[in-house]
Formats: C-alpha cells, sequence, structure tokens
C-alpha cells in the first residue's frame, strides 16, 4: 500500500514536470524534449555508424582493387577530356558573363554554401522514410533548411535540435514539393507514396494539359516556401494513363540514392 | 537497479535499431523490436511496468522519427497495459502466450498506423496488409522467440539482485 502511493506520487511529479517542460518549450519555441532525448542518442548512433562505416571500408577495401585500378584508368582519361572541354567552357561563361553584364541581367543560378553532414539514424518502422542527421543548431542549421546530396534534392529540415536534426525526405508520404518540368515549364506536385517508397519512386500530381513524357527533368519550381528553387530531384519513369483530362501522374525517380544515403549536404535558410 | 538497466536496454536497441539492424531489412519491412520488449517485460512484470517500458519506447520513437508526440507512446502504452494483464496467468518457462501476444500486438501497431493513413486520404488496405503488416508480422513473431528468452534471462538476473536490496521498480 506504501508503495503504491509512493509510485503514485512520483507519476504525478513527473507528469507534471513533463507538462511544464514541454509547455516553456513550446512558449520560447525551443524542443526541450528532443534536444534532451537527441544528446543522450546522439553518442550511440554517432558511434554504431562511424564503426559500421570503417569496417565496411576495410572490408570493400580488399575487395575492391582490381575494379579501382581499372576504374582509375578510365577516370584518367576521362580527366584529360574534361580538361580540354573545360577551356572552352570557361570561355563560354566569360563570354556569358560579358553579354550578360551588357545585357544588365542578374545571375540566374546562385552556388549555395552548405554544411556537409552525415546520416547517422533511419526510422525503423516500416510506414515513414524519416532520417537522423548529425547536424544541428550549433552548426547554424534551421527547421526548414533544404538538404540535397548528390547533387539533388533530399529533402527539408522537420525539426532541429542542438546536435542533431529529423529530416524528412521526398518518400515519405506526408512530404510534397512545388516542381516544374524544365523542359515545358510546367508546374506541378510531387508528393511522396508509400507503395512507392520501397521502389524508391514519388508520385508527380500535373496539370492534365501538360505534355510531359519519360525521361523529363524535374526540378523544384519558384513557387515554394522551403525550397530554393532550380534544385535537381530527377527524372520522369513513367507516365500513368489517365481516363480525366484534368490531372496526369508520373512516376519521378530521384536522382538520390535513398538505400544507401551516407553523406548530404545542408543548406541553412540564410544562405538562400 | 532495474529502472537503470532496462532505461539504457532500451536506448540501446533504439539506437541499435536506426542504424545497424538497417541492414538486416528483407524487401524493405523491418522488424519491430520495441514490440517485442514491450510484450516480454509486461508478461514477466506486470502490467504497470509495461505501461512504463511501452510509454517510454514509444516516446523515444515519436521524438526521434515522428511528426508530434502521443501516436506511438500512447498504442505502446496501451500493448504493455493490455499484455501485463496476462503475467499472473501463465508461467515464464512457457513460449506460446510471449508468440500470441506478439502476433497481435504487431497487427494492432499495424492498425493504428493504417488509421493514421486513412486520415490522410490513403486507401489501398490490400497493399498495406499484404506487402506491409504481413511481412512485418512474420517477421517479428519469429525473433520474438529469441527476444523473449534474453528478456527473461535479463529478468531473472534483475530479480536476483533485486532480493537482497528492495526498491520501487
Amino acid at each position: 500500500m506504501k508503495l503504491n502511493k509512493k509510485i503514485k506520487r512520483v507519476g504525478i511529479v513527473a507528469g507534471v514536470l513533463l507538462i511544464a517542460l514541454i509547455g516553456i518549450g513550446k512558449a520560447f519555441d525551443i524542443p526541450v524534449l528532443s534536444t534532451g532525448v537527441n544528446y543522450v542518442l546522439y553518442p550511440f548512433e554517432k558511434g554504431i555508424t562511424l564503426i559500421t562505416n570503417g569496417t565496411s571500408q576495410i572490408y570493400e577495401r580488399f575487395k575492391k582493387v582490381d575494379e579501382l585500378i581499372a576504374e582509375n584508368k578510365a577516370l584518367k582519361e576521362e580527366v584529360d577530356q574534361l580538361r580540354a572541354k573545360q577551356v572552352v567552357a570557361e570561355r563560354v561563361s566569360d563570354d556569358l558573363k560579358r553579354l550578360r553584364s551588357a545585357l544588365d541581367m542578374k545571375e540566374v543560378y546562385v552556388d549555395y554554401a552548405g554544411i556537409g553532414a552525415n546520416v547517422i539514424g533511419r526510422d525503423y518502422g516500416n510506414w515513414n522514410k524519416v532520417y537522423t542527421i548529425d547536424v544541428g543548431i550549433n552548426q547554424n542549421v534551421q527547421n526548414n533548411s533544404v538538404v540535397l546530396a548528390d547533387g539533388g534534392l533530399v529533402g527539408h529540415v522537420e525539426e532541429a535540435t542542438n546536435v542533431s536534426s529529423k529530416v524528412i525526405t521526398l518518400l515519405d508520404s506526408r512530404s510534397a514539393v512545388g516542381i516544374e518540368v524544365s523542359r515545358t515549364g510546367d508546374v506541378g506536385i510531387l508528393r511522396g507514396d508509400i507503395e512507392l517508397a520501397n521502389d524508391g519512386l514519388c508520385l508527380l500530381e500535373i496539370n492534365g494539359e501538360s505534355e510531359i513524357v519519360k525521361n523529363d527533368q524535374i526540378i523544384t519550381s519558384n513557387l515554394s516556401d522551403v525550397y530554393p528553387p532550380g534544385i535537381l530531384i530527377g527524372k520522369v519513369e513513367e507516365v500513368k494513363v489517365n481516363s480525366n483530362d484534368l490531372v496526369t501522374y508520373a512516376y519521378v525517380r530521384p536522382v538520390v540514392d535513398f538505400e544507401h544515403l551516407k553523406q548530404v549536404l545542408v543548406i541553412s535558410a540564410d544562405d538562400q | 537497479m532495474r529502472a537503470i538497466v532496462l532505461g539504457s536496454l532500451l536506448v540501446i536497441m533504439h539506437s541499435l535499431e536506426s542504424t545497424l539492424f538497417q541492414y538486416i531489412r528483407i524487401g524493405g519491412i523491418g522488424p519491430n523490436f520495441m514490440i517485442m520488449i514491450i510484450v516480454s517485460f509486461a508478461l514477466l512484470r506486470g502490467s504497470k511496468e509495461g505501461m512504463i517500458i511501452g510509454a517510454f519506447s514509444g516516446l523515444l520513437y515519436d521524438i526521434s522519427f515522428g511528426m508530434h508526440i502521443g501516436p506511438t507512446l500512447l498504442s505502446y502504452m496501451f500493448i504493455g497495459f493490455v499484455c501485463g494483464k496476462f503475467n499472473k496467468n501463465f508461467y515464464r518457462e512457457n513460449f506460446i502466450i510471449p508468440f500470441i501476444c506478439t502476433l497481435i500486438s504487431s497487427l494492432f501497431y499495424g492498425a493504428v498506423n493504417i488509421m493514421a493513413f486513412i486520415l490522410r486520404g490513403k486507401l489501398s488496405f490490400v497493399y498495406f496488409i499484404k506487402s506491409i503488416i504481413i511481412p512485418e508480422l512474420i517477421y517479428t513473431i519469429t525473433l520474438s522467440l529469441i527476444i523473449y528468452q534474453i528478456a527473461y534471462l535479463i529478468n531473472e538476473k534483475i530479480e536476483e539482485h533485486e532480493k537482497s536490496s528492495r526498491n520501487i521498480f
């Protein structure tokens, strides 16, 4: 009996304290609970990721020596070709700059300075695709910062805490991105879809009159609050035939390989 | 003592699941170790501890990967509570009841997740059941036989230690 009373008292005090903490956090817009828990989880997840990455590299080093030698040779040839092309490209870009300044045009493409980060955790349920990365408010990452990898879009930061942040990927069924078909200029909405997520595809909803075809390139549109315009997303894999002419659905394959995602680049809101 | 051991067990399990156990996914579907742990300890120790363990592991999941704090916490807590009710009615060495409890809990958690998708207007039940719930169920109940043995051993050790010093947990 005495024991039960003590448990009750401890429970009530803990509950009240928890609610007060969450309330204070909400008032000042600080994720109190998440920050606390992430300080505990961070060393574990970071450590395990480091060890797995390190050991798999050692194993692969011995396995892939022949492959690497052949690849090195091919890459060297490619570098020579690219050097020749670069000279031409530099001349063209100089011309472009000169002509642009003559026409008083603004720079269209901006180089975003970003922070490199590692993926240290993945959602272990089978319903959502959420990742944890090892940078946070301490590294100037905020909510709604944009995450890139391999030159393509990964998603955005849903909640940033001091040491780590939660990233919602394109494949997650709760994410939606405003996109543009770079060939025709049509705008549409790209959603994650749970039935396609395990195949690494997303669902694109676009106006029925747009003439979208396979292998069209998809980039972010300039209609979004979160995503800056002109970031590459992927290519159209398949256009679904629809009975009505209002909406066309298409499957889009992102350039990012979500299965083997290890390093990402985070662009914070200030740089945009 | 019990609180420290179980707390660190859950934290380590959570970290392992989100990092290393990504490699044991089959066809993109992984098992749910948290349900196995909750069911095992709820059956071994009763409703009260089942609820506390369920709430703690649900909180960890909701904070790390959820949008809101609550859905997983409440469903894991419910699983812990209901499974704890069987504590007095079975022999600990019996492994049929943990097996059946894990099966029903896993189905219940799947149903809660389907509910979230229905509210967002996604109604492809056949896909959900055939491609996510059934494979996850089979994977989870198979591994639950091993996890229950480990939970049983851990519980034995803690109870032995507790005989000398009495605590609230």
